[in-house]
């Protein structure tokens, strides 16, 4: 056995280190292969095919009828104004006589209007035809939400049973990964990959892609129907999109990076804050309260930076995209008016066309909002799936060694083991423990006393040489056999690993008695 | 709780956030003046084909377009900066009162929780403030103005917001008087996950070790599928909270077409306000439901406001006194003076008559069973908690009477569990003494037999420290954390069962090279290996919190059954005499 004496602890995540040590990892900020883990993810969900096709269904069938229903309020408004209008004529005017005189009166434009209009002189509003269109949007309307609820309830079942089956697959995981990936890997990192980050793929799922896509078809619907109504007013619409667009994702991309800023610096306050309160008593009695006190300010200071210019960044893309819109507003109102009042477009048509406009904004500013929890989304199922990925323990061999009860004879051969690379622990080990045998291992701190027994349990693979049991490898057993054999007391694995590596000197002297 | 906090923390932001209501009672005002001017433009411009008018309406709608701009682009700066600003005075509060507690508050939360408490907590509240500012606050101002405008434009016609408001209200809280409870049911299922996992990867040694796998995972599954229930239940009440509200949206307006038509037919209301009263409603309603939507974020933030609140307000059981006595000589010279120490409400004390002294210049040891009390003596004397009665003293001056700066400064603390801070081996060391020199540390790392792995390390002084010192083995660190003690250059070094990782030699070299160094102070072992006690000048034998013996080895031997059973578990008698 080396004696090297600057060697690892085997049982390093048994230090004094909190359980959270290690929650204050990169969080998730950019992912490094957003196209490649986002496809992974949608494979995920794509479990359920049958289900998101109806959803997909019920989502388009409701955002294009719910787009029908501004249109027909419209009309609704165009009759109640052209009975207000033919009300105040006289009845026994024709409309043409009506125009004509408009026109002799040199109200050249509010004849016009007339003109194009299906004013009937005399006759005010017929409300049984405002009636009959309020009663088609009604149900237009009761339609569309009745798709979205169905569509949201499908929903979630598909987000929730893909989020069952992703935790449930990194638990299994847990079980899988060899002992030296919990050395490595912070515990609280590890828990935070199953915990936190499959709940903020659950977010992304369950807003992201419904809403994702109503958005999407509400801006293409909504856009349809204002070409429909007026190609020309459409078309100044159409110019919000790529100016929002372009404002949107520039923000956005700035925003990114203070964000990234911010849950840096929140991790670093994070580690600090968990140092000093698991060092508690001993910043107090060495007199390091102040300065641990200062040093939380420095932090603290470049979180609060960083978190307001992410916030206020963040903050601009919504005034932004209000301006945009009611401008947009404003024009239409304007070139709308206009156009009424020389008779190119009836007022009900401006006022759907206004109501369009505004449904046309929101989803622009949805789905530029809905790309951070998108993006945030696949961070975190990148993390996941770094954890699925991780190498696993060698399965056990098929044709495993049946291991009934052991006669109990262990044989070292030639064992070389390291936990880190270039740094031998154990070289050319051997050793024979007979049955009946009690064998004391001894050495100083660090010589790897614990070392030998992980060996035997194989929670860690040697690099060289073999161990037998009974004259078998211990790899031709299956572990869960080979482990039985030793009924091990592995007593509090939280304790100081100091105090554990000379228990297990005496343990293994135990378990070399029951052989 | 919530308010107490919002009201304690925003004081000195009291100037922007009144800014930031002006702001929004402009923005408000704005918004809804767009509505009004639209009315004007359709009855006075387009009803009477007035195209200039049109144009000079569109210029003023352009402006108030800007002003809304202008005005949220300054409310998003002020709330952004005020809520950010918040949440770091509160953390640093939160910071500064857990640095002042005692061993047993500390305890008593725990540090995982203080952090999330710090953190997590804090982040909530600090959220919930950020979106009142921008959204919260606008959104009455916003509804009211709307309101005032709706019924200036036709009081009648406003007769509907008496349906639509309340339907709206009582649809939103009877969902959310559901989701609501369900929301903390999640919360059980999310933390009851935790405990699994985090039961699972710390042991996963044991499981390993007793084939438990296929039983961890069964656990794990029911956790899983129980919080699979809840999120659904949750998620489905949730979708029908959105198109219900759109419907409800929706129909509002169909009815202001079909009963403004009416009035509109009767006279009794001018075209263009049919527009305009449209998009009051709308507003009105849209504000009711953000109103109610952000109400959901409240009951979280309030929870999270209880947990800083606590915190906060839990008051430290050790207090520094106001006038500190100094003791007229500083020599370290310690007594215990009929300590009795008990929890609150514990029936059994853990220490009682606890009564000796331990001068300069001599070595005194304790020895007892696991759970005789020593750990808790040693805690007395830097104040991590304090005694229930008698007192402890320090050059004659009962610590509770002194600074505690002082108090520390004379102490060089060994823990049992030993720390090492995050940075390098020099900058551990230097927690002793900001000011040592390298040599100075060198000296401390031989004395404490460290040398010679220090040396080995690529940076030697400079070396990373992992946090915790994870990056050393055991018996490393019990040598730095000593080493670390030394370079304090203390009256009173207070060694808590800090050989144990040491292998005899080392041990056996590291007390006398110590002993050697320490000739002038005050040194208090606390030990489970017999030999690393055998020499002290004086032994105090505890079991079950009181003091069964005093005296050297030699005395004791004769003198008390409880040395002699320990002292013959662990040496031959030979070796014992």
């Amino acid at each position: 056995m080396s004696t090297q004496s600057h060697s690892p602890t085997p049982s390093r995540s048994a230090g004094p280190r909190g359980p959270m040590a290690g929650m204050f990892g990169p969080p998730p900020a950019k992912s490094k292969d957003f196209k490649g883990s986002l496809k992974r993810l949608l494979n995920e969900v794509g479990e359920e095919r049958k289900t998101l096709v109806l959803v997909l269904t019920l989502i388009s069938s409701s955002v294009i009828v719910g787009a029908f229903g501004p249109k027909i309020l419209g009309r609704a408004t165009n009759d109640v104004f052209y009975g207000f209008l033919g009300k105040r004529l006289p009845a026994d005017l024709s409309k043409a006589q009506a125009v004509a005189g408009l026109r002799a009166k040199g109200q050249e434009q509010m004849a016009a209007m007339l003109e194009k209009s299906s004013v009937v002189p005399g006759v005010g509003i017929d409300f049984s035809a405002v009636s009959r269109l309020l009663m088609l949007a009604i149900a237009l309307y009761a339609i569309s939400s009745l798709f979205m609820w169905v569509q949201g309830y499908l929903m979630a079942g598909v987000t929730q049973r893909t989020v069952f089956r992703l935790r449930r697959s990194a638990e299994e995981k847990i079980g899988r990964l060899p002992l030296s990936y919990f050395d490595t890997q912070s515990r609280g990192d590890l828990l935070s990959r199953v915990t936190n980050d499959i709940d903020n793929i659950s977010n992304s799922l369950q807003q992201g892609l419904s809403q994702i896509l109503n958005s999407l078809l509400t801006v293409i619907s909504v856009l349809a129907m204002m070409v429909w109504i007026s190609p020309v007013l459409a078309l100044v619409s159409l110019i919000a999109i790529p100016l929002s667009a372009l404002f949107s994702v520039r923000i956005a991309k700035r925003s990114q990076r203070e964000f990234i800023a911010q849950w840096d610096w929140t991790g670093k306050l994070n580690g600090h804050v968990e140092e000093m309160h698991t060092g508690h008593s001993l910043i107090k009695v060495f007199g390091r309260r102040d300065r641990a006190i200062q040093d939380f300010g420095t932090l603290n200071d470049k979180l609060f930076e960083s978190s307001f210019r992410a916030q206020f960044i963040s903050g601009l893309i919504q005034p932004t995209t209000a301006l945009i819109s009611n401008l947009i507003y404003v024009a239409i109102a304007v070139l709308g008016g206009y156009r009424v009042a020389t008779g190119t477009m009836t007022l009900g048509d401006v006022q759907a066309f206004i109501q369009y406009s505004r449904q046309f904004g929101m989803p622009l500013a949805q789905i530029a909002g809905l790309m951070n929890t998108v993006q945030s989304g696949v961070a975190s199922a990148e993390r996941l799936f770094q954890l699925l990925d991780a190498p696993e323990e060698r399965p056990d061999s098929k044709d495993a060694v049946q291991l009934g009860r052991a006669h109990g004879e262990i044989v070292f051969e030639n064992v070389s083991f390291q936990y880190t690379a270039d740094q031998p622990l154990i070289e050319g080990f051997s050793l024979t423990a007979k049955s009946g045998e009690t064998i004391a291992i001894v050495g100083p701190t660090g010589a790897g006393k614990t070392t030998l027994v992980n060996l035997i349990m194989r929670f860690y693979e040697i690099d060289s040489g073999r161990i037998t049991l009974d004259g078998v490898d211990i790899r031709d057993f299956t572990r869960d056999d080979l482990r039985k054999q030793f009924g091990m007391v592995l007593q509090d694995y939280q304790m100081d690993m100091t105090l554990s590596s000379l228990m297990t000197m005496q343990r293994f002297q135990m378990v070399s008695d029951n052989f | 709780m919530l308010i107490a906090i919002l009201k304690d923390y925003l004081r000195p932001y009291k100037r922007s956030v009144i800014f930031v209501l002006v702001l929004l009672l402009v923005q408000s005002i704005a918004n809804l003046y767009l509505p009004t001017l639209n009315a004007d433009l359709i009855n006075n411009g387009v009803a009477k084909g007035n195209i200039s008018y049109i144009w000079r309406i569109g210029a003023i709608m352009l402006g108030s377009s800007v002003l809304v701009m202008g005005s949220s682009v300054l409310l998003v700066f002020l709330s952004s900066k005020v809520s950010m600003a918040f949440g770091r005075d509160l953390r640093r509060s939160v910071f500064s009162a857990v640095e002042s507690f005692s061993a047993r508050e500390l305890n008593q939360f725990g540090a995982p929780s203080l952090i999330t408490r710090n953190t997590n907590d804090v982040q909530q509240v600090q959220m919930v403030l950020f979106m009142g500012l921008t959204m919260m606050l606008g959104a009455p101002i916003t509804g009211i103005g709307a309101l005032i405008l709706a019924i200036k434009t036709n009081l009648k016609l406003s007769g509907l917001l008496l349906v639509a408001v309340p339907i709206m209200t009582i649809l939103i809280w009877s969902l959310l008087r559901r989701i609501v409870p369900l929301f903390k049911v999640m919360q059980v299922k999310i933390d009851r996950i935790n405990l699994v996992l985090r039961e699972q990867i710390s042991g996963v040694r044991v499981i390993r070790a007793f084939v438990k796998t296929a039983h961890e995972e069964e656990r794990f599954a029911d956790a899983s599928s129980q919080l699979m229930a809840t999120s659904l239940s949750v998620t489905r009440t949730f979708a029908i909270m959105f198109p219900s509200l759109m419907l409800i949206l929706n129909l509002s307006s169909v009815a202001v077409i079909w009963f403004g038509g009416k009035l509109v037919d009767t006279g009794q209301m001018p075209i263009g306000n049919l527009t305009a009263f449209l998009a009051y409603i709308m507003q009105i309603l849209s504000s009711v439901m953000m109103a109610v939507m952000m109400s959901l974020m409240i009951p979280r933030a309030a929870a999270s406001a209880d947990r800083i609140q606590e915190v906060l307000t839990i008051p430290s059981s050790v207090v520094e006194t106001q006038s500190p006595q100094t003791p007229q000589e500083s020599l370290g010279r310690l007594e215990f003076r009929d300590v009795e120490f008990r929890y609150p409400g514990a029936e059994h004390p853990v220490l009682a008559g606890v009564s000796f002294q331990a001068e300069p210049g001599k070595v005194t040891a304790i020895v007892g069973s696991t759970g005789s009390g020593k750990s808790t003596l040693l805690n007395l004397i830097p104040r991590f908690i304090d005694v229930t009665s008698g007192s402890v003293l320090i050059d004659g001056v009962d610590v509770r009477e002194q600074a505690l700066e002082v108090v520390w400064k004379q102490m060089g603390w060994v823990p049992q569990r030993s720390f090492l801070f995050g940075g390098t081996v020099g900058e551990n060391l230097r927690y002793g003494d900001p000011d040592a020199t390298d040599d100075d540390l060198w000296a401390c790392l031989a004395v404490a037999q460290a040398t010679d792995f220090i040396q080995e390390l690529p940076n030697q002084l400079e070396a990373l420290v992992s946090q915790g010192g994870t990056n050393f083995s055991g018996g490393q660190r019990q040598r730095l954390s000593i080493a670390r003690a030394i370079v304090r250059n203390p009256k009173i070094y207070i060694l808590d069962d800090s050989f144990s990782a040491l292998d005899f030699a080392t041990d056996a070299r590291l007390r006398a090279a110590l002993f050697e160094k320490t000739q002038a102070a005050t040194v208090l072992i606390v030990a489970q290996r017999v030999s690393t006690i055998l020499s002290a000048d004086q032994i105090v034998v505890l079991d079950q919190g009181r003091v069964v013996g005093k005296g050297t080895h030699s005395e004791l031997m004769g003198t008390c059954p409880t040395y002699k059973e320990i002292v013959l578990s662990q040496l031959s008698p030979e070796e014992a005499a």
